[in-house]
């Protein structure tokens, strides 16, 4: 693992390399894409998991930052979709170089899936292979769900929680829009969040995509049979108890194995 | 432009401990601070605050590392057979290893949050390099008042707040039960009554944040030892409670088993009515973020200003140990 500061001097990015170990190189190289705010949080184990098994494989990995998140120079109200869509584009230069691979999938779970699937098109060279994770598709509802849970989060960490809270949850719709788990969000991505819908998100041509998604989640399967007009797009059904907004208690898997497994072969097998 | 850079570094035994160096941009100091994991969540903190810490100290002239222990985080297990604190102290002590030897640094700070706390006050007793400790969240030594107290307070909200009703997984699973009809809800309350029968064994007294039944590693008169020891030594201590077990606190509350002891003469004790366990707003952010920087200011420089006195080493650290004396004779 080489931990790494790239990207443009106004705007660095932390990274983590995870060279192919073995002589069983694979030409190819894997960017995995963060979830923003809690999600990325919730899921850091997973992901490093994840990317110390690949590189075992012997496939490249390039974990990494957006700007204003984790371990990234800038704070928290400095992210924006648009600005996440360059730095990816940035860490896939970066993968690249690094990794001398001739092909690159990427993954990303919720909205690092989305910002992902948004930033395909403009990668060059072109993402063989696009691995989705819950991507979220209906950003209103997205914020509407991230309000609702920080409220409960507050509620749980407060031994007599504010009575008000429930009330401007529930009449404000304004109130708790501009921050979620203790992360800011700016109103600039607010808006950009709010605006997602499942139409307003398209595959372009030349990538395969995969989208794994929840059983029950109708919403990301119609999603995804649209995207097979003309393209290779396949849904893939898993359950698993990994709660994205949880805290790492004993009550969900931090790393659950059939999540693991299933993102692992989905992006190697 | 920053006036902190941000450094990932590797260290300790084969460099298998990760974590991110904040340093100030101008000058060297002989002073740095720790901070750490809370849980299991790795180096950037819950809510990103070790980030946020980190470079407000930095900001403020005090090289912060922040990194993941082992097992945590990008820090590989150890290979060694240790007890989990008895190998985060090893850990720890790398990690002033390593800025001691590749900068120079001789004292340090260290802050942690809930475990984080624990591993700090597990640190400052084990290495005379700690001059300043702050834990937030850390043991609670409760009386019997104090948690009667807490339960009268949650049962007088219980029939205006539904959020303290919906916080007893009782309540759910009656309202579960009689509201909708779920059998597995009414299963578990048929069981929770059941229990209530007196032949039962009475459930275990519940004192730690979030109400589990684990007790603290030692009783209080060690504990109160301990703390005294350190500030015996001159170390700045400093705990700070959160309002996530209790609303109020009143005469030292989360250590009410130390009531009246000459501890609370020696170090900083306060209860924050208004930020919870892991300062889950921005809000709550700023005034943790506030109260760490000041405490760590007058720690490393002893003086809260915000300009750093010229020239660091013994005088600052002399006027650090009289700023201390002061500032407990004003909490006391």
């Amino acid at each position: 693992m080489t931990p790494l500061m790239f990207g443009p001097p106004s705007r660095r990015l932390f990274g983590l390399f995870h060279a192919a170990e073995g002589a069983r190189a694979s030409d190819t190289a894997v960017l995995l894409c963060p979830p923003m705010g809690h999600e990325a949080l919730r899921s850091h184990r997973f992901y490093r998991l994840l990317a110390l098994r690949l590189s075992r494989r012997g496939v490249p990995v390039l974990r990494f930052d957006p700007y204003g998140t984790g371990d990234s120079p800038g704070d928290d109200e400095d992210g924006d979709m648009a600005g996440w869509r360059r730095d990816i584009g940035e860490a896939h230069r970066e993968l690249l170089a690094r990794s001398g691979a001739a092909r690159i999938v990427w993954f990303g779970a919720r909205v690092g899936a989305t910002l992902a699937l948004q930033a395909t098109a403009s990668a060059s060279p072109r993402v063989a292979r696009l691995v989705l994770w819950e991507p979220v598709l209906e950003g209103s509802a997205y914020l509407q769900d991230l309000r609702k849970k920080h409220v409960a989060e507050l509620e749980l960490s407060h031994s007599i929680p504010d009575a008000g809270w429930r009330r401007s949850l529930r009449d404000d719709p304004d109130a708790f829009g501009h921050e979620a788990f203790g992360f800011g969000i700016s109103e600039l991505l607010r808006q950009q969040l709010a605006a997602l819908t499942p139409d307003s998100l398209q595959l372009g041509s030349g990538t395969e995509l995969v989208v794994i998604a929840k059983p029950d989640d109708a919403t990301t399967r119609g999603w995804v049979t649209a995207q097979t007009q003309g393209r290779s797009a396949r849904h893939v059904a898993l359950a698993h108890s990994l709660i994205w907004t949880s805290n790492p208690h004993p009550n969900n898997e931090m790393v659950p194995a059939e999540a693991l497994q299933r993102v692992m072969a989905e992006i190697h097998e | 432009m920053n006036d902190y850079t941000e450094t990932p570094v590797l260290f300790g035994p084969d460099e298998g401990l990760f974590g991110m160096l904040s340093q100030p941009q101008a000058g060297r100091s002989d002073v740095a601070c720790l901070v750490l994991n809370t849980g299991v969540n790795y180096r950037i903190g819950p809510h990103r605050i070790n980030v946020k810490t980190a470079r407000r100290l930095a900001s403020a002239g005090i090289p912060t590392l922040r990194f993941d222990l082992s097992g945590i985080g990008d820090s590989v297990a150890a290979q060694s057979r240790n007890a989990f604190r008895a190998q985060a102290v090893e850990d720890m002590k790398s990690a002033m290893d390593f800025l001691g030897a590749r900068y120079g640094v001789r004292r340090f700070l260290v802050f942690g949050i809930c475990s984080g706390a624990e591993n700090a006050v597990a640190l400052a007793l084990a290495d005379a390099r700690i001059t300043g400790m702050l834990a937030f969240d850390g043991e609670m030594y409760l009386t019997r008042g104090v948690r009667l107290e807490r339960k009268l307070r949650r049962m007088a909200a219980f029939p205006f707040n539904a959020a303290v009703r919906d916080s007893y997984f009782w309540w759910r699973d009656l309202t579960d039960w009689l509201g909708a009809g779920n059998a597995a809800a009414r299963e578990r309350t048929m069981a929770r009554l059941g229990a209530l029968l007196p032949s039962r064994t009475p459930p275990v007294e519940q004192g730690s944040i979030f109400g589990s039944a684990e007790a603290p590693v030692v009783d209080a008169a060690e504990y109160e030892r301990r703390l005294l020891s350190l500030a015996d030594r001159g170390v700045d201590v400093s705990l700070m409670y959160s309002v996530t077990y209790n609303a109020t606190d009143r005469n030292h509350g989360m250590l009410a088993q130390l009531r009246g002891s000459r501890l609370f003469e020696r170090v900083k004790y306060r209860f924050w009515p208004d930020i919870d366990h892991t300062a889950t707003t921005l809000a709550m952010q700023g005034k943790l973020l506030d109260a760490v920087e000041e405490w760590a200011r007058i720690a490393a420089f002893g003086t809260s200003a915000k300009q750093q006195p010229p020239g660091g080493g013994r005088s600052a650290h002399a006027a650090s140990r009289r700023a201390r004396a002061e500032e407990a004779s004003v909490n006391a």
